[in-house]
C-alpha cells in the first residue's frame, strides 16, 4: 500500500509475510492503478483541446483544460468548478504542503469520478462535473485530505504541485512557511515516486531529501558533523551538504545566496539523528531532566530550541508540558518532525475547532530561525516556562546554537523561568604522545614514513582535530577553563579568554616508558571538552550533568586536540639538571604549563577561532613562552 | 547469531593510535569519500586544508572530479578530509589482509619484478612501491595526484629507494611517463563493493597507454559475490531502529535507511544461503564498460531461517604468481577494510531449506555522479511459508 503512511509500525513485526497480506496489498495496488489508467486516458483525449499550447503546463483539477498560471487556473475552477482553491486554502490556513495535499486528492477522486465533498461517485466525468454542492463546511471535509497519502504527487510531473505557491513567497506566517525550494522538493517527490514503486508496505513521509539522507545515514558518517539539530544552521551538517549539492550541479549558482538554506537542508539527514539519538549519554541526560523533574516540566510551556526529529520535545510531552513549542530551522526536519508527533499522538493540529485525532497532542512544530520567529505573532514574548535546547557543538561552541539559545531565552523565557542546560563548562587537560599521529608512521611494514606524522602533528598545531583520546595519554591535571551560566550570561560572553595552569598528572598512568627513569613526560598538547550542567536550581528533583570528558564514556561530540608546536617536557617538582638549558626540554623540564586560550567566534558562519598562549615553567620558576598559535576552524 | 563489530568500539580497541582509529568515527564510516582520496582526487582538498589561501589555486587544477567536490566543500571539510586523508592511509596499511597479501605476492614472486619496469597507479604512501623495489624492480613509477605524493618522495628518500622509486606526481591519464611502455602494473583499486569510488578506470587507461603486450596487471582477476543473511538484531539497530526511539514512532524516516548499503562487517554464521559469483572480471583484459553489469542469481537456502539482507563481497586473486595468491572481502574470511556490503530487504523473508530467492542484480555508474553506484534488486522468492517478489534501488554515495 505505497501511498498509505502514518502507519504506526512499531508494533509490526514484519516477520513472517505470509502470502494473503501480499496479495491484499496487491490488489490495492491495483486499484489504484485502474485509476491512474483512466485519468491517462482522459488526458490524453483532452491534448486536442488545448488552447495555449506548450505553456499551458497546468492542468485544471476536474476537466481537461490547461493553464499557463496557477491563477488563470484557479480562476476557472471557480467559475466553472466551483472550487475555490485559494480560498479554501486561505480559510482553512492550509500551508505549503497543505495544499500539496489538497490538490493531490481533489485529483485522486476526480480520477474516479468521485466528487471530491462528498464522496458519491458519478457515471461520468460529464456527470462528475455537473455534480454540485451549495453549502457545506470546509473544516468538516479537512480531514479527507490531511493524510500524508497525498503528499504523493497523483499525476506525473503535475506542475501545478510546484507552483500553486510560488505567488506566497516572504508572507509565510505558518508553521511551515512558503520559501520552500519547489525545485528540490519536487526532485525529492520524484524520487519518491521512484523509490515508491515496488513498495508496499510504508509510504513515508516524502519531505525529506531522499538523496541527503541516503548519504549520511549509511555509515553514521553523522558522527563527523556533530549533529545537533541547529536552529541556526551550522556547516557540520554543511559539511554533508556537499552531497546534496553535488547530486544537484544545478543548485550551484545558488549556493552563496543560500548558504543557510544549504546549512538546513543538510540537516534533513536522518543519519545525523540516529547518530545523535544513539548518543545515549546525550540523549539519556535530556531524557532524565525532562522526566525526573515533574515539578518542572508539568503543565509548563516549553520551547525546544532546534528540535530535529523533536525527540527532546516528545519527552517534554511525556513529562507533561501544556504545550511544546517545536522549532526547526530546516524544512524537511521540520516536516519530519511534525510527522513523527502526529504518529506519536502528540501533535497539536493547527486548527483548533477540530474534532480530529490529533487535536489532543500538545507539540506544535514551527519551522524558521528561531531568530525570525517574531515575525509570527503567534507566541507570546516571554510566555515560556522551560527553554530547552540541544545546542552545543565541538569544543561547545564550534558552530553551536549558543547565540540562538541566548536569542530565544531573551525573546519567550518568562522571567525566572528554567533553561536546560542551564550550565556548560569547558575544561582542559595535557596529553602526551599517544595522543598523537606519530607512534603508528614511525614502522610501517618495515619502512620509516614518520615524515608524515610530522606532518600530520604539524598541521594539528594550526587545526583543532577532534577525536576521542584516551584517558592513558593525558599527562596533566585537567581543570576547568571556563565556565557559562546560560541563565544569565550575556550574548557576548560566547567570546572569551581564560587561563588554566597544569601539572603532571601524579595519577598511576602507565603509558609512558621513560615513566620509571625521571618521570619526564612530554606533552604533546592540549585536549578541550565540556559538561553540560541541569543544575537544581532548575531541576529540583533530579539534577543531571551530560560529560563529554576523555574520561566518561564517549559521546559523539568526542573531544577537541590542540596540538603544541613542539613537545613540552614536564616533570613534577624536580630541580631542573641543567640551568642553562631551555625550558621544557628533556634537560630541563618544566613543572608546569600556563595556558591561555582565547575562543571567539569568527566572521565565517558559526566557526570558531582559537588562540592559544603556552608558557612552560621551570623549576627554578624560569619562564619559557611559545609563539601564539591559532587554531581556527572555517 | 555471531554480532557484527561496532567499528567504533573497534577503534577504542586501538588507544595507541587514538585519532586516527578515532577517526574513523568521524570520516572512514564515510567510505565513498576516504576511497575517493587514496585514490585520485585528494590534491585539491589536502592543498587546501593545509593552506587554506591557496584553495583556488586547488580549484583551478584540471581535475574535474574532484572540482566539483573542492567547490561543494566548506572549510570544514578540508579539514576533516585532510585529516581523515592520513587515516586512510593508515587504515589501509593497517589491513593486514590487504597489505600482507600485495607484500606476500610481490616478494614471493620475485622471478616477476626482477629488473621489470613496474607502475604503481595511485601509489599513495608508496608502500608497494617499496615493496616492489625490495623485490628486484628495475625501476618503480609511482604515480599518485594527491598531495601524498609529496609524502611518498620523502617516504622513498627516507628509506634509500630514491634511485628505483621515481614518484610522478599527477593523475594517470594526464601524466607523461618517462618511459614508453612498462612490464608491470600495480594498483590497490579496489572500492568498498568492489566498484564504489574505485580506481579501475584508471587502471585501464594505463594498460591501454603503457602496459607491453604480454605484460602483467597486479591483481588480475576480481569477482563479486552475493548472498543472503540473517541479520533481525543488526536490522533492528539500523532500520527497526525507528519504529521505536525512546517509546516514540519514528517509522517516517525508515524508509531513507533502507536505500542505503550499509558497509559493514557479517559474521558467517549469519549466513543462509551459497554464495552467488556474480560477475569476474579480468583486469588484463576487460573493457572500462564492464563494470557496469546486470547479474542472475540463485540463492539456495541451507536452513530453515529467516532472511533480512543480501550481502554482496568481493575477491581479488594475482594468478600470475607462483601460486594462486589473493584475498576474499567475504563472511567467511579474516576482515578488511572494505567489510561487506549490506543491501537490506523491505520485509523478512522466511525461507525453508532448499527454498530459493532468485533474481538479479544490475550494477550501474550513477549518471549525475560517476563515483556513486546505483543498485538495483530484483528478487522473488516463493516458498512454502513466504512469497514474494519485489524490487529494491539502492544507492551508494
Amino acid at each position: 500500500m505505497a501511498t498509505i503512511s502514518n502507519h504506526p509500525q512499531s508494533e509490526e513485526e514484519p516477520k513472517n509475510h505470509e502470502f494473503d497480506d501480499e496479495e491484499e496489498e496487491e490488489e490495492n495496488e491495483d486499484e489504484e492503478l485502474e485509476g491512474w489508467d483512466d485519468w491517462e486516458a482522459e488526458d490524453e483525449a483532452a491534448e486536442g483541446d488545448e488552447e495555449e499550447g506548450s505553456d499551458s503546463s497546468l492542468l485544471c483539477l476536474f476537466c481537461d483544460s490547461r493553464y499557463g498560471s496557477c491563477d488563470t487556473l484557479f480562476d476557472h475552477c471557480i467559475s466553472s468548478h466551483h472550487f475555490d482553491f485559494r480560498g479554501v486554502r486561505t480559510k482553512l490556513g492550509l500551508d505549503f504542503y497543505g495544499g500539496f495535499k489538497l490538490i493531490n486528492y481533489v485529483r485522486s477522486q476526480v480520477a474516479e469520478r468521485r466528487c471530491w465533498i462528498c464522496g458519491v461517485t458519478c457515471e461520468s466525468s460529464q456527470g462528475l462535473q455537473n455534480h454540485k454542492h451549495e453549502t457545506f463546511s470546509i473544516e468538516d471535509i479537512k480531514p479527507l485530505w490531511d493524510d500524508d497519502r497525498y503528499l504523493k504527487p497523483f499525476m506525473e510531473d503535475d506542475s501545478l504541485l510546484y507552483t500553486f505557491g510560488e505567488d506566497e513567497e516572504g508572507e509565510g506566517e505558518d508553521d511551515y512557511n512558503a520559501s520552500i525550494d519547489k525545485d528540490e522538493l519536487m526532485r525529492d517527490l520524484k524520487k519518491y515516486e521512484e523509490i515508491c514503486i515496488d513498495d508496499e508496505n510504508t509510504g513515508d513521509m516524502i519531505v525529506y531529501n531522499a538523496d541527503n539522507s541516503d548519504k549520511n545515514g549509511r555509515k553514521g558518517v553523522a558522527s563527523a558533523s556533530n549533529g545537533h539539530l541547529d536552529v541556526a544552521g551550522s556547516s557540520k551538517k554543511a559539511s554533508k551538504d556537499k552531497h546534496l549539492r553535488g547530486s544537484f550541479p544545478t543548485l550551484l549558482s545558488k549556493d552563496i545566496k543560500n548558504v543557510n538554506e544549504n546549512y538546513f537542508g543538510a540537516y534533513s539527514s536522518y543519519g545525523i539523528h540516529r547518530e545523535m539519538i544513539s548518543d545515549k549519554l546525550r540523549t539519556d541526560a535530556y531524557r532524565q531532566a525532562i522526566l525526573k523533574n515533574p515539578s518542572l516540566l508539568n503543565n509548563a510551556v516549553v520551547m525546544d530550541v532546534g528540535c530535529g526529529t523533536g525527540i527532546l520535545s516528545l519527552f517534554a510531552a511525556q513529562a507533561g508540558a501544556s504545550r511544546v513549542i517545536a522549532v526547526e530551522a530546516s524544512e524537511k526536519m521540520a516536516a519530519v518532525a511534525t510527522q513523527i508527533a502526529m504518529d506519536n499522538g502528540l501533535w497539536q493540529s493547527k486548527s483548533q475547532n477540530e474534532g480530529n485525532k490529533h487535536s489532543t497532542g500538545v507539540i506544535e512544530v514551527v519551522q524558521g530561525m528561531v531568530e525570525e520567529l517574531d515575525k509570527s505573532s503567534k507566541i507570546q514574548p516571554h510566555s515560556v516556562d522551560v527553554l530547552l535546547s540541544e545546542w552545543m557543538g565541538y569544543c561547545l561552541l564550534y558552530e553551536s546554537m549558543l547565540s540562538s539559545v541566548l536569542f530565544a531565552r531573551d525573546q519567550w523565557l518568562k522571567p525566572g523561568g528554567a533553561i536546560l542546560p542551564d550550565t556548560a563548562t569547558i575544561f582542559v587537560a595535557g596529553f602526551g604522545k599517544g595522543g598523537t599521529s606519530f607512534p603508528f608512521w614511525e614502522n610501517v611494514y618495515g619502512f620509516n614514513m614518520s615524515c608524515i606524522g610530522k606532518e600530520l602533528v604539524g598541521d594539528a598545531a594550526k587545526i583543532p582535530i577532534v577525536d576521542i583520546v584516551d584517558n592513558h595519554d593525558i599527562v596533566t591535571n585537567s581543570t576547568v577553563l571556563q565556565t557559562f551560566d546560560l541563565a544569565t550570561m550575556n550574548h557576548d560572553d560566547v567570546d572569551f579568554t581564560a587561563s588554566a595552569e597544569l601539572e603532571p598528572y601524579s595519577g598511576g598512568s602507565t603509558g609512558m616508558s621513560n615513566d620509571m627513569e625521571c618521570q619526564t613526560r612530554s606533552c604533546y598538547g592540549v585536549v578541550l571538552w565540556f559538561e553540560t550542567g541541569f543544575t537544581s536550581r532548575f531541576c529540583k528533583e533530579m539534577p543531571v550533568v551530560l560529560s563529554t570528558s576523555p574520561y566518561t564514556p564517549k559521546t559523539h561530540w568526542s573531544q577537541t586536540i590542540l596540538t603544541f608546536l613542539e613537545p613540552i617536557a614536564m616533570a613534577s617538582g624536580k630541580p631542573s639538571g641543567d640551568r642553562l638549558a631551555a625550558i621544557g626540554t628533556e634537560a630541563c623540564p618544566a613543572t608546569k604549563i600556563q595556558l591561555r586560550v582565547s575562543i571567539a567566534r569568527a566572521v565565517e558562519h558559526r566557526s570558531i577561532d582559537i588562540s592559544l598562549e603556552t608558557a612552560g615553567i621551570g623549576s627554578d620558576g624560569r619562564k619559557c613562552k611559545w609563539p601564539v598559535q591559532i587554531f581556527n576552524l572555517h | 547469531m555471531g554480532r557484527r563489530k561496532n567499528s567504533n568500539d573497534n577503534n577504542m580497541n586501538q588507544s595507541s593510535h587514538s585519532h586516527h582509529s578515532h577517526n574513523s568515527k568521524i570520516r572512514f564510516e564515510d567510505p565513498e569519500e576516504e576511497e575517493e582520496e587514496t585514490t585520485q582526487c585528494s590534491n585539491n582538498l589536502d592543498e587546501s586544508m593545509c593552506d587554506p589561501e591557496c584553495s583556488d589555486k586547488a580549484i583551478d587544477e584540471p581535475n574535474d572530479v574532484s572540482f566539483m567536490d573542492g567547490d561543494d566543500k566548506t572549510s570544514a571539510d578540508y579539514y576533516f578530509d585532510s585529516y581523515s586523508h592520513f587515516g586512510i592511509h593508515e587504515e589501509m596499511l593497517k589491513d593486514v589482509v590487504r597489505t600482507k597479501t600485495y607484500q606476500n605476492v610481490i616478494y614471493q614472486n620475485k622471478f616477476l619484478f626482477k629488473d621489470k619496469v613496474v607502475l604503481d597507479v595511485g601509489a599513495g604512501t608508496g608502500i608497494l612501491s617499496l615493496f616492489c623495489a625490495k623485490a628486484g624492480a628495475a625501476h618503480v613509477y609511482a604515480v599518485e595526484c594527491s598531495h601524498m605524493a609529496d609524502m611518498a618522495k620523502e617516504i622513498v628518500e627516507a628509506n634509500g629507494f630514491s634511485n628505483v622509486i621515481t614518484v610522478l606526481k599527477g593523475k594517470i591519464e594526464e601524466i607523461d611517463l618517462p618511459v614508453a611502455k612498462v612490464d608491470i602494473i600495480i594498483s590497490e583499486w579496489m572500492g568498498y563493493f568492489l566498484l564504489f569510488e574505485n580506481m579501475l578506470n584508471t587502471v585501464l587507461h594505463a594498460r591501454d597507454k603503457w602496459l607491453v603486450d604480454d605484460g602483467v596487471v597486479l591483481p588480475d582477476k576480481t569477482s563479486l559475490y552475493l548472498t543472503a543473511i540473517e541479520d533481525a538484531e543488526y536490522k533492528d539497530d539500523k532500520i527497526e531502529f525507528w519504529n521505536n526511539v525512546y517509546g516514540f514512532d519514528m517509522s517516517c524516516i525508515k524508509k531513507q535507511a533502507l536505500m542505503e548499503p550499509l558497509v559493514d562487517t557479517v559474521d558467517q554464521n549469519q549466513i543462509v544461503t551459497n554464495c552467488q559469483l556474480l560477475k569476474t572480471m579480468d583486469i588484463s583484459k576487460m573493457a572500462p564498460g564492464d563494470a557496469s553489469f546486470t547479474a542472475p542469481f540463485k540463492l539456495v537456502a541451507e536452513r530453515d531461517d529467516y532472511i533480512h539482507a543480501l550481502v554482496a563481497y568481493f575477491d581479488v586473486s594475482f594468478t600470475k604468481c607462483h601460486k594462486l595468491t589473493g584475498f576474499s572481502t567475504g563472511p567467511r574470511s579474516r576482515v578488511t577494510h572494505w567489510k561487506q556490503t549490506v543491501l537490506y530487504l523491505e520485509d523478512v523473508l522466511t525461507i525453508c531449506e532448499g527454498e530459493a530467492i532468485v533474481g538479479s542484480l544490475a550494477v550501474a555508474q550513477n549518471k549525475k555522479n560517476p563515483r556513486d553506484v546505483d543498485i538495483m534488486l530484483k528478487y522473488s522468492l516463493n516458498g512454502r511459508r513466504c512469497m514474494v517478489s519485489k524490487t529494491q534501488h539502492y544507492k551508494m554515495r
